[in-house]
């Protein structure tokens, strides 16, 4: 998806260095230029309201799957494994990651989509199996949110604020451990989709506010706040935002 | 609900991605990010003028593909907001250093002047050659009334004189 959003970035300035790269300009006077009209050199064109952000977040997420069973497997043996997180254990672990968003930005109005992973280094996930093997322990996990988002913002100065409504899915998983030589793959083999792991995917609606600070006219700090009210979890993020329309078009 | 360890891995391999693609784009982001106006940043003889948003200074000069003498105006937007700039009236008197003036008007064969905006902290330069109204030997300085080039700024006259220099 970023690597969509990238191309189009990349093709959107590629076109434009070729629409100014191929004229030469003989005259820098009204009346006389080839290349250029009055105001080109000043005045804006077409806007390009566009804007992406990035930075890092502290995620407060909640964890709904406790314990699962499977097949495991090794070279010689098929059983099944227990995974779950020991009674007790805090359900509300902090992840600490980054979040990119990316989106367009009117004077009033904004839309995109933003992209948020967080890793969390509790709680432990303990592994049994039926075939008799130790107890493994295993700690921490990671969170995915992939949301769209609409809001409105305002700016007084160099000091904007807004808020914001993010909604999409958020895919927590909590590590699971098997005992050596043991996979979820027949045979005991190894690779992609060959271990164990407590997840869950869950619809997100997430509400967010935020304020943010203008250090150039296309590039602002921004501090945001987010509650998932579907979602389970809270959300700090702070980020650098580039604008390519100065001051989001003001 | 059973995920498997797969769905981890795919976020590592994606993140990884994610982190190359991301900073190309944030170079490429701040490379189109142009310097702000400063204010002062154009040197003038004319000291210029200052609106609530607007910067204006003038300088006066030839050029051999024009056959009159060339205003060039120098703006910049100290607002954190884009403001209208209106370069298409500004009242312009040429004079010698004799006393003869007569006043000039803009050559605009392609009526391109009009108001436009500038965006907030920008800056930028625009060339407009004048011709006299009746014939004149030889024009030595502009007088020009820019009181007007901040379109929604109050509007009196603020005259600001350039000597043409070849």
């Amino acid at each position: 998806m970023i690597r969509t959003l990238v191309t189009v970035a990349v093709a959107t300035h590629a076109t434009s260095a070729l629409a100014g790269g191929h004229c030469h300009e003989v005259s820098p006077i009204v009346g006389y230029q080839h290349c250029g009209s009055f105001g080109s050199r000043w005045a804006h064109g077409v806007r390009t309201a566009w804007g992406m952000q990035i930075g890092p977040v502290v995620e407060r997420i909640g964890l709904h799957v406790v314990s699962d069973s499977g097949t495991s497997y090794s070279p010689t043996a098929t059983t099944i494994y227990h995974a779950a997180v020991p009674p007790g254990s805090d359900l509300h672990p902090l992840g600490y990651g980054g979040r990119i968003q990316w989106g367009y930005h009117d004077q009033l109005l904004s839309a995109g989509i933003s992209s948020t992973v967080v890793f969390f280094g509790h709680p432990s996930v303990v592994t049994t199996q039926d075939d008799g093997q130790p107890p493994v322990t295993s700690h921490g996990g990671d969170a995915l949110d992939l949301a769209a988002f609409v809001g409105v913002h305002d700016r007084i100065g160099a000091l904007g604020y807004g808020a914001e409504l993010a909604v999409g899915a958020r895919f927590v998983f909590l590590y699971a451990a098997l005992p050596d030589g043991y996979t979820t793959c027949a045979g005991g083999a190894s690779g992609k989709g060959c271990y164990a792991a407590l997840g869950d995917t869950r619809a997100l609606v997430e509400p967010r506010v935020f304020v943010e600070y203008w250090l150039q006219r296309q590039v602002s700090m921004r501090l945001t706040a987010g509650y998932a009210a579907l979602g389970d979890g809270q959300t700090v993020a702070l980020a650098v935002a580039f604008h390519l329309s100065p001051y989001d078009g003001n | 609900l059973r995920i498997r360890r797969h769905a981890i891995f795919i976020d590592a391999a994606g993140a990884a991605s994610h982190d190359r693609s991301v900073w190309r784009f944030a170079i490429l982001v701040a490379a189109s990010c142009s310097a702000s106006y400063t204010p002062g940043m154009y040197g003038s003889s004319t000291g210029g003028v200052s609106f609530p948003c607007l910067d204006v200074s003038v300088a006066g000069t030839r050029r051999i593909e024009a056959t009159g003498p060339i205003v060039v105006y120098y703006l910049g937007n100290r607002c954190e907001h884009s403001v209208r700039v209106d370069l298409a009236t500004p009242g312009v008197i040429g004079g010698d250093d004799v006393g003869r003036t007569v006043r000039m008007v803009p050559y605009d064969p392609d009526r391109e002047l009009e108001i436009k905006p500038i965006d907030a902290r920008m800056y930028g330069e625009e060339w407009i050659e004048y011709q006299p109204t009746e014939p004149i030997d030889h024009i030595d300085w502009l007088d020009v009334d820019v009181g007007g080039v901040e379109a929604d700024a109050s509007q009196h006259p603020r005259w600001l004189r350039a000597r043409v220099v070849p």
